[in-house]
């Protein structure tokens, strides 16, 4: 697993506290100074109104509800704000420092886990080949549907639908992953 | 409609959780106790023994943590009366992979602070040795404030103790929440787990104790997170950002225990937890004026081998390379289910009770899985 920091220049009190930029900076100091490289190239600034130029960055994966903690950071750059959007993923939520979140509903919570037991949120932040994948070949995610007719022929009642797969992931340098933990501000 | 997805024996000695792990949905156990029935079986003499659960039975309609009973009454010759009833604590604990269940929350009255830690909670927490137990909203103490533990005894009541050492703590009013027992595959699905530190000698070699219980052999590598909170900055590298690797010579992983000992000589380290802030609590947790801070954690990085140990007394094995194929840190990363079988003295009492008691038993079990429920629950008709 990512080694774990906890966000403490956060301001709710809490252990870890809320995200921070200065809690950015931390992880991003700890992974370069690790060696860890960078993901994604800066994006320049150009002569547009109301952009600003992006640093290079470690991708920030986090769950969808901190959006509105990264909306209040100090120096965070939306996606709407970036100087040149030809390269952003759809779930890019923002940058600050050297960091560019992608946002999911799936991110990682661990719920109950902070000294006043509130939810964990767990942003993980990798660098280059931090971690890789073995993938069997062609047995990678397949999803199968079998109609009624395969799956109950008599009457003809149920269906199903499921998934298979067979990959496992690693982590190869744990120096170059790290899971910055933080708890939100902005209630839910 | 209904598939018995497994049936077999297995024997305990001691009154200790049983888990069965599966890989099948749950939908009903059945389990006996053939040896306390009078049954001879798996090599132990069978003994009708009074007072006793011979029987029990869970279904998925059924709470986490209970079970229905059938309990010995008096033995009279060759015969002991059944007595039916609900396992008020100790019963079945279904574990699911992807939703691992949790305790509810309990209020924690007071603690009392020392090398080790025995924390009172205002009702019976029904809390079993090896159980990993969350502690929070700890208001006099935050720097307590999400530590998982593992409980390493208790009173069988309102009191149980945990590694952490807390020493210089004032104590506190909070909250607790039972989140797994060592015997239960992790919440992630994925190794290794990182383990919070609890202590570390100063010592040729050193030990680090952990505040969970860990699974740990001799040949796995590790690194570690060390926060200046924690002092001990030989275990980390803020300069070359060079990680520090140390490999396990030997691991005791006995709840209770939990120690791990590497091939360092921290003779001369930083003592745990000094710092130069007024948090500083040299060799026990830090105080309260630390807080926030992240935990120091012990990282599993993966195996080496243990040929150059022997200034260490440990002998290279298996000869004549000593490379180590423990992969104690792998496992299959499949998503698991399991029963864990609760015990305590073996009877329905509210306050000892549980399934397994303190004798040598062999348990006959019987697990089964219903058909897929949809597109809505249906009539499920059970064997």
């Amino acid at each position: 697993m990512a080694p774990p920091i906890n966000c403490t220049s956060g301001t709710n009190g809490d252990n870890p506290t809320n995200i921070s930029p200065l809690d950015c900076s931390k992880a991003v100091r700890l992974l370069r100074t690790a060696n860890a490289q960078f993901i994604q190239d800066m994006i320049e600034g150009e002569n547009k109104f109301g952009t600003a130029p992006v640093r290079t960055a470690f991708f920030g994966l986090g769950h969808t509800n901190l959006s509105a903690d990264l909306d209040q950071l100090l120096g965070f750059i939306n996606v709407a704000n970036y100087a040149n959007n030809s390269n952003l993923l759809q779930a890019e939520w923002g940058s600050i420092r050297n960091i560019r979140f992608l946002l999911s509903s799936v991110g990682s919570v661990t719920p109950n886990a902070s000294a006043n037991g509130a939810d964990v949120y767990n942003i993980f932040l990798p660098g280059q080949e931090s971690y890789d994948m073995v993938d069997l070949d062609g047995y990678s995610a397949q999803f199968i549907y079998a109609p009624p007719e395969i799956a109950s022929p008599r009457l003809r009642l149920y269906q199903t639908a499921g998934w298979k797969m067979a990959q496992v992931f690693n982590i190869t340098n744990t120096s170059w992953i790290v899971n910055l933990r933080c708890t939100l501000s902005v209630a839910i | 409609m209904s598939t018995q997805v497994v049936t077999g024996l297995f024997k305990t000695t001691t009154a200790s959780p049983y888990f069965i792990p599966l890989q099948n949905y749950i939908s009903e156990i059945r389990l006996k106790n053939l040896t306390r029935s009078g049954v001879t079986a798996g090599g132990v003499s069978g003994s009708l023994t009074s007072d006793r659960i011979v029987e029990a039975f869970w279904c998925d309609y059924m709470g986490q943590g209970k079970a229905q009973i059938v309990q010995n009454g008096t033995v009279s010759g060759i015969l002991a009366p059944m007595q039916n009833g609900v396992a008020a604590i100790n019963g079945f604990t279904i574990f699911n992979g992807a939703n691992p269940p949790v305790g509810s929350v309990l209020a924690i009255s007071s603690f009392t602070p020392g090398t080790t830690t025995v924390w009172t909670t205002s009702t019976n927490h029904g809390y079993q040795v090896g159980d990993t137990v969350r502690v929070y909203n700890l208001t006099s103490a935050p720097q307590f404030g999400g530590l998982a533990m593992t409980v390493t005894a208790t009173n069988g009541t309102n009191t149980f103790t945990t590694l952490l050492d807390s020493t210089g703590a004032t104590t506190s009013v909070g909250s607790v929440q039972k989140i797994g027992n060592y015997l239960l595959p992790t919440r992630s699905l994925y190794y290794p787990q990182n383990r919070v530190i609890a202590k570390i000698t100063n010592a040729n070699p050193m030990v680090v104790t952990t505040l969970v219980q860990q699974n740990y052999a001799a040949g796995d590598v590790v690194t570690f997170e060390m926060p200046s909170t924690f002092g001990v900055p030989e275990l980390t590298n803020t300069i070359s950002g060079l990680p520090f690797q140390a490999t396990v010579i030997s691991a005791n992983n006995a709840v209770g225990t939990q120690t791990v000992t590497l091939a360092v000589d921290s003779t001369n380290f930083g003592v745990f937890a000094t710092n130069s802030g007024s948090g500083s609590n040299p060799t026990h947790w830090p105080l309260a004026s630390s807080y926030p801070f992240t935990f120091p954690q012990m990282v599993p990085q993966g195996e080496g081998n243990i040929n150059n140990f022997q200034s260490f007394g440990v002998v290279p094995a298996p000869l004549p390379y000593a490379n180590q194929d423990v992969l104690s840190f792998a496992r299959q990363n499949l998503g698991q289910n399991g029963i864990l079988v609760g015990a305590g003295d073996g009877t329905n009492s509210a306050t000892t009770g549980g399934i397994i008691g303190s004798t040598t038993d062999v348990w006959e079990f019987r697990v089964i899985t219903s058909a897929q429920e949809y597109p809505a629950p249906l009539n499920i008709q059970y064997v």
